[in-house]
Parts: structure tokens; sequence; C-alpha cells
């Protein structure tokens, strides 16, 4: 016997459209990771990455009727995460948030003296503190490739940009990234 | 030992970690207490526009909190709340 397949995310959106409440539950669910995971690399503070999510959902449930039939579900959904964090971004700019300024060098790891997860989650968070301080549009990019799984086709959809921009913004945002976590690089 | 970790191995080290619990509730509270309170509550008809999210979610929250705690439905609460002047530095007209 066949087994009954998750509905594709157009499906659930044309059902919510149609006013299934339950499809766009099911949306949310699928989605509120991603979302919180791609604005919590963007966005230092715990409590503004839980706004934010939040409100791209609320977004998603005042505009669903406005995704073009043919259009990727997902680009759409981060186009919609990607401007509220500019606009997030707009609005600390001229208050020069901590967050937002660049951390200073990443300490070299010594051998694992520790438990290597302590030791891979510093890394981690230091990973994280380097994403944060580039520029708004390469981390924007940065994070849809890595940790989204974007096709660059998509993250040009998500960023209403050319393609050939979002390749420079990558090829610009690794380069930064290498050059900030070179002490980390050297093994 | 001592292997150079490239760029996609540090990328790799931030892992994602789950939302808080309350995040999908606090959606759907929102929601479902109909588009006059989200809309209210959202600041979509305050001055300042997206610039107030994340405070006029706070309050949001702190409102849902109200509710559930004396047991009043959120519309209620929610529409005995009005939107607040904001500054603006323009002359009010009104």
């Amino acid at each position: 016997m066949d087994q009954p397949t998750d509905p594709t995310d157009v499906t659930l959106l044309d059902r919510f459209v149609q006013g299934d409440m339950r499809a766009y539950e099911i949306l949310l669910q699928r989605y509120q990771k991603p979302v919180y995971n791609f604005v919590r690399r963007l966005v230092a503070s715990p409590e503004e990455t839980e706004d934010l999510t939040q409100e791209v959902f609320i977004r998603l449930f005042e505009k669903a009727a406005e995704l073009q039939r043919g259009s990727s579900f997902r680009a759409w959904l981060w186009s919609i995460a990607a401007n509220l964090c500019r606009d997030h971004f707009k609005s600390q700019r001229y208050r020069h948030h901590a967050s937002l300024e660049t951390p200073g060098v990443p300490q070299p790891i010594s051998p694992p003296t520790q438990e290597r997860a302590l030791e891979e989650a510093e890394i981690g968070a230091q990973v994280e503190a380097a994403i944060r301080a580039l520029k708004e549009e390469y981390r924007i990019a940065l994070v849809l490739k890595e940790y989204q799984r974007l096709s660059y086709q998509d993250i040009a959809a998500a960023m209403n940009c050319p393609l050939g921009t979002v390749k420079s913004r990558l090829f610009a945002a690794r380069k930064e990234l290498q050059k900030r976590l070179a002490p980390l690089m050297r093994g | 030992m001592n292997q150079r970790p490239t760029l996609s191995n540090l990328l790799r080290l931030s892992r994602d970690v789950e939302p808080p619990a309350d995040l999908v509730p606090h959606i759907m509270a929102r929601i479902n207490a109909g588009p006059a309170s989200y809309y209210l509550l959202s600041g979509i008809d305050w001055s300042g526009g997206t610039d107030l999210v994340p405070t006029t979610v706070r309050r949001a929250k702190a409102l849902l909190t109200y509710a559930e705690y004396t047991g009043t439905p959120f519309a209620t609460v929610a529409a005995s709340q009005q939107p607040q002047r904001i500054d603006t530095g323009l002359p009010d007209f009104s």
C-alpha cells in the first residue's frame, strides 16, 4: 500500500487561501524552525529573533493570496523573512547595536582538553558572531545558501536581485568570513 | 591530528536550535484573536510601521498573558487597547 505523502507547500498554501486554517498550521509547524534559525543567525537577541519570527508568519497569513502561481513558495517565504530583517536592521542601525558590531578576533582554539561538544559549541558561537558581523546583504545571502540550502535562483528571487549579484555577494561573504575566522582555520 | 578546518566545516558548527515552545501558540493566538486585534497589536495602523514591531509584539505577549491570567478572551483585551499616538514630529491636525 502506498504511504500517504505530505502535501507540498504550494498545496497547503492553496488550501489555506481557500480557508483551511489547518493547512496554515501545518505550514507554520513545517517552517517555524527554519525561519527561527534563519532570523537567529542574522539577529543576535533571542527576544528580537522570536518577535521577527512571529512577524514572518503573520505576514504569511496576511499575504498568502499574493503568491503568484508557479512561483517558489520557499523563495517567497525567505523574501518575507529577509525583508523583515532588513527593516529591523534599518531601525537598529543608528543605535549601533552591540550585536551588529564587529566581534573581536576569535582566539585560536587549543587542542581539545574538554568535551568536544562544548568546544564545538564555542566555535559555533564564534562562527555565528562572525556571520552577524558581515554586511547585511552578504549575511542574508550566506545564511540562505549555507543553512537554508536555497538555490542561487531562489536566493535571487528572495533577495530581489540578479543571479550574478547573489554569486558576488556569496563570494564576498565567504572571503570575509575566511578572514575573520582565520585563527580558527589554522588548525 | 590538527587537520585544518575548512570554512564549510566551521559553518557546520553553527547548529540549528529549537524555537521556543510557545512560538506557535503565540502566533495562533494572535491570528485567532481576529484581524482587528492583530492589526492593532502588530502596529500596522501605527505611524511607526515596522520599526515598532518588536515592541508591539512584546506588548501583544503581555496582553496574551493578561488575558490568560484573567480568563478574558484575548480579542476583548486587545480591543480595549487603543493605538497610542507616536510622536512623528509632524503637526497634529486631529
